[in-house]
């Protein structure tokens, strides 16, 4: 099975991968009285074509961040800015992968993947081959005409992350997208956005909680603490690319991983 | 270009589970031809008991005569009423005349007045409290005065119809445009959808799965506004006929025009299922 999409996405030439700037940013939520630090004087820049990888114990404002780059939310304090320009609102050329698959029940899988082009106004025929091709890359193949109803919930969050990907984004961020998938086809779906990622240069901001998978995936993984959420640590990843699945078996990983660990079991610490 | 050479066994062992849950979807569909057959030939079963007790309890008058025609007396009458005097005809007609002119009408105020409250929190707030005020009082006890307001004509019934068939899709309007989840709004945020397309492509389709099913009682309740309407006063139809039956006593006449209009209304159901399945489709 050999996928084909790089040869249009070079004839179309896709815009620059973004860089992202985010400066002393805090993000407080109030709800009925209560007040939760979400996020604390968070500082992070992130270069273009970059793939980081946000890490960190659950609450600690890893989705808030994600959505204040998407600008779905707007920061208490600080600033955040994509190719220098402050984010007031949401950008074209981003694509989103929520954390709930969130795929509207009423279209079919195909259709689902193909809404950010409807919304574009893109009706080319061959956009709709590149959808169908995202699938087949997602293994999903033969469910193009599935409703999300009669798919199970690791399936959903790869129709959604084919959905993220169909307008060719300069910035992709994506909000553990492979959680509810087993070990093997996590690995696969690495391997091929690895894939994309190169075929396609682009930014990519990468919530999980999974370590192997941020160190395979990333040029950084930045480690955040909960209870104010703040970021903990920023550590590159010193493993050469391309990254092919052979770096599974490589020491290099495992101490990679190891390190990693270490500066997270900190981090937890740090939030208690 | 990146090739997949050697195919994982992950990724194999995921496509035959894919495999898999293809075929588990479509075995239950050839296992509900065993119920779909067995649930008929229990409702054909269903309704010779009912008819059988129905006739049971007519012969052995346990029901007074005046109250209990036996089934084939009111096939009898339906068959005269319907093929030898024809006087069901203009009953009927006047009938669902009325029941579709008001559900009609109910229909479409609900719907335009729910979209406006849908996008007017504001206007919600202050109308909606009255509205709901309206619904605790039942309203077919306003029925002679609304008849007194607008005659004998069709003007009265149709205003019954129409407002008991009102609530239940305003409400229920209402609920489909604006019960979207956070990360459904977020979604079409973050694609850059407009408001248009926010409505086009999410709140809409999510709308029609609400409002539809509203439809039905809906119908059912313009039915009863009608029917009620001619209780009151009326020249034609199928409450005014059967007033009539009761007070000369020709019980099995009643039964006969119940029948019709069971039959009208499961025509009603039919229609607006095929109804909901086209506009399904079209989205
Ligand atoms: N819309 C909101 N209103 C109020 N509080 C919120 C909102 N969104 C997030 N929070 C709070 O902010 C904190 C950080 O939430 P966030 O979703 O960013 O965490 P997270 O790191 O993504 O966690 P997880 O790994 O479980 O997904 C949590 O304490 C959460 O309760
Ligand atoms: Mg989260």
């Amino acid at each position: 099975m050999a996928i084909t999409t790089g040869d249009r996405a070079a004839a179309q030439a896709p815009p620059r991968p973004a860089a992202i700037g985010i400066r002393d940013v805090s993000k407080v939520f109030t709800r009925r009285g209560a007040t939760v630090r979400a996020l604390e004087h968070a500082s992070l820049d992130i270069a273009p074509g970059e793939f980081v990888s946000l890490i960190g114990p659950s609450g600690c404002g890893k989705s808030t961040l994600l959505k204040l780059i998407a600008g779905l939310l707007e920061p208490s304090a600080g600033t955040v800015t994509v190719d220098g320009a402050p984010v007031t609102g949401p950008l074209p050329q981003v694509g989103v992968a929520f954390q709930k698959p969130t795929l509207l029940r009423w279209r079919t899988v195909l259709d689902n993947v193909c809404l950010p082009l409807v919304i574009d106004g893109d009706r080319r025929p061959e956009s709709r081959e590149h959808a169908r091709r995202l699938l087949e890359m997602m293994g999903l193949a033969g469910f193009e005409k599935h409703y999300p109803r009669e798919m199970s919930g690791g399936m959903e969050q790869r129709v959604a992350i084919a959905r993220s990907l169909v307008n060719r984004p300069s910035l992709l961020l994506m909000d553990e997208p492979f959680g509810a998938l087993d070990e093997f086809t996590r690995e696969d779906l690495n391997d091929e956005l690895l894939g994309v990622w190169q075929r396609e240069p682009k930014t990519v901001v990468f919530v999980t909680h999974s370590i192997s998978e941020a160190v395979f995936l990333s040029d950084r993984i930045v480690v955040m603490s909960a209870r104010p959420g703040r970021i903990h640590a920023s550590l590159p990843v010193p493993l050469p690319r391309p990254r092919g699945r052979e770096l599974r078996d490589d020491p290099a990983f495992y101490e990679a991983i190891r390190d990693v660990r270490a500066v997270l079991d900190e981090a937890k610490g740090a939030g208690r | 270009m990146k090739t997949r050479t050697a195919p994982s066994g992950g990724t194999r062992a995921d496509l035959a589970s894919l495999g898999a849950l293809d075929q588990g979807g479509a075995a239950p569909r050839r296992r509900a031809e065993g119920p779909g057959l067995k649930s008929a030939v229990l409702a054909v079963l269903i309704f010779v008991v009912l008819v059988a007790a129905w006739q049971g309890a007519a012969s052995a008058e346990l029901v007074s005569p005046l109250i209990l025609a036996p089934p084939g007396e009111v096939i009898e009458v339906l068959v005269r009423l319907a093929v030898i005097d024809g006087t069901l005809w203009p009953n009927l007609l006047a009938t669902v005349q009325e029941t579709l002119l008001g559900f009609a009408l109910a229909v479409a105020a609900a719907v335009v007045l729910g979209s406006v409250f849908a996008f007017s929190p504001i206007l919600r707030n202050a109308v909606y409290p009255y509205i709901l005020a309206s619904q605790t009082f039942p309203k077919v006890a306003i029925a002679p005065l609304i008849v007194a307001a607008m005659g004998y004509g069709l003007a009265p019934k149709v205003t019954l119809a129409a407002l008991l068939a009102f609530f239940p899709v305003l409400t229920n309007t209402i609920a489909g445009l604006t019960e979207v989840s956070e990360d459904e709004v977020n979604l079409f945020r973050a694609l850059r959808a407009s408001r248009w397309q926010e409505l086009r492509y999410l709140r809409i389709p999510n709308a029609l799965a609400f409002i539809f099913p509203a439809l039905n009682s809906a119908a059912v309740l313009a039915l009863i506004g009608a029917i009620v309407g001619e209780f009151v006063a009326a020249r034609e139809g199928v409450g005014y006929a059967i007033a009539q039956y009761t007070v000369t006593g020709e019980v099995a006449a009643t039964y006969a025009m119940l029948i019709a209009l069971s039959i009208f209304g499961l025509a009603v159901y039919g229609v607006l299922s095929l109804a909901e399945r086209l506009v399904r489709r079209a989205q």
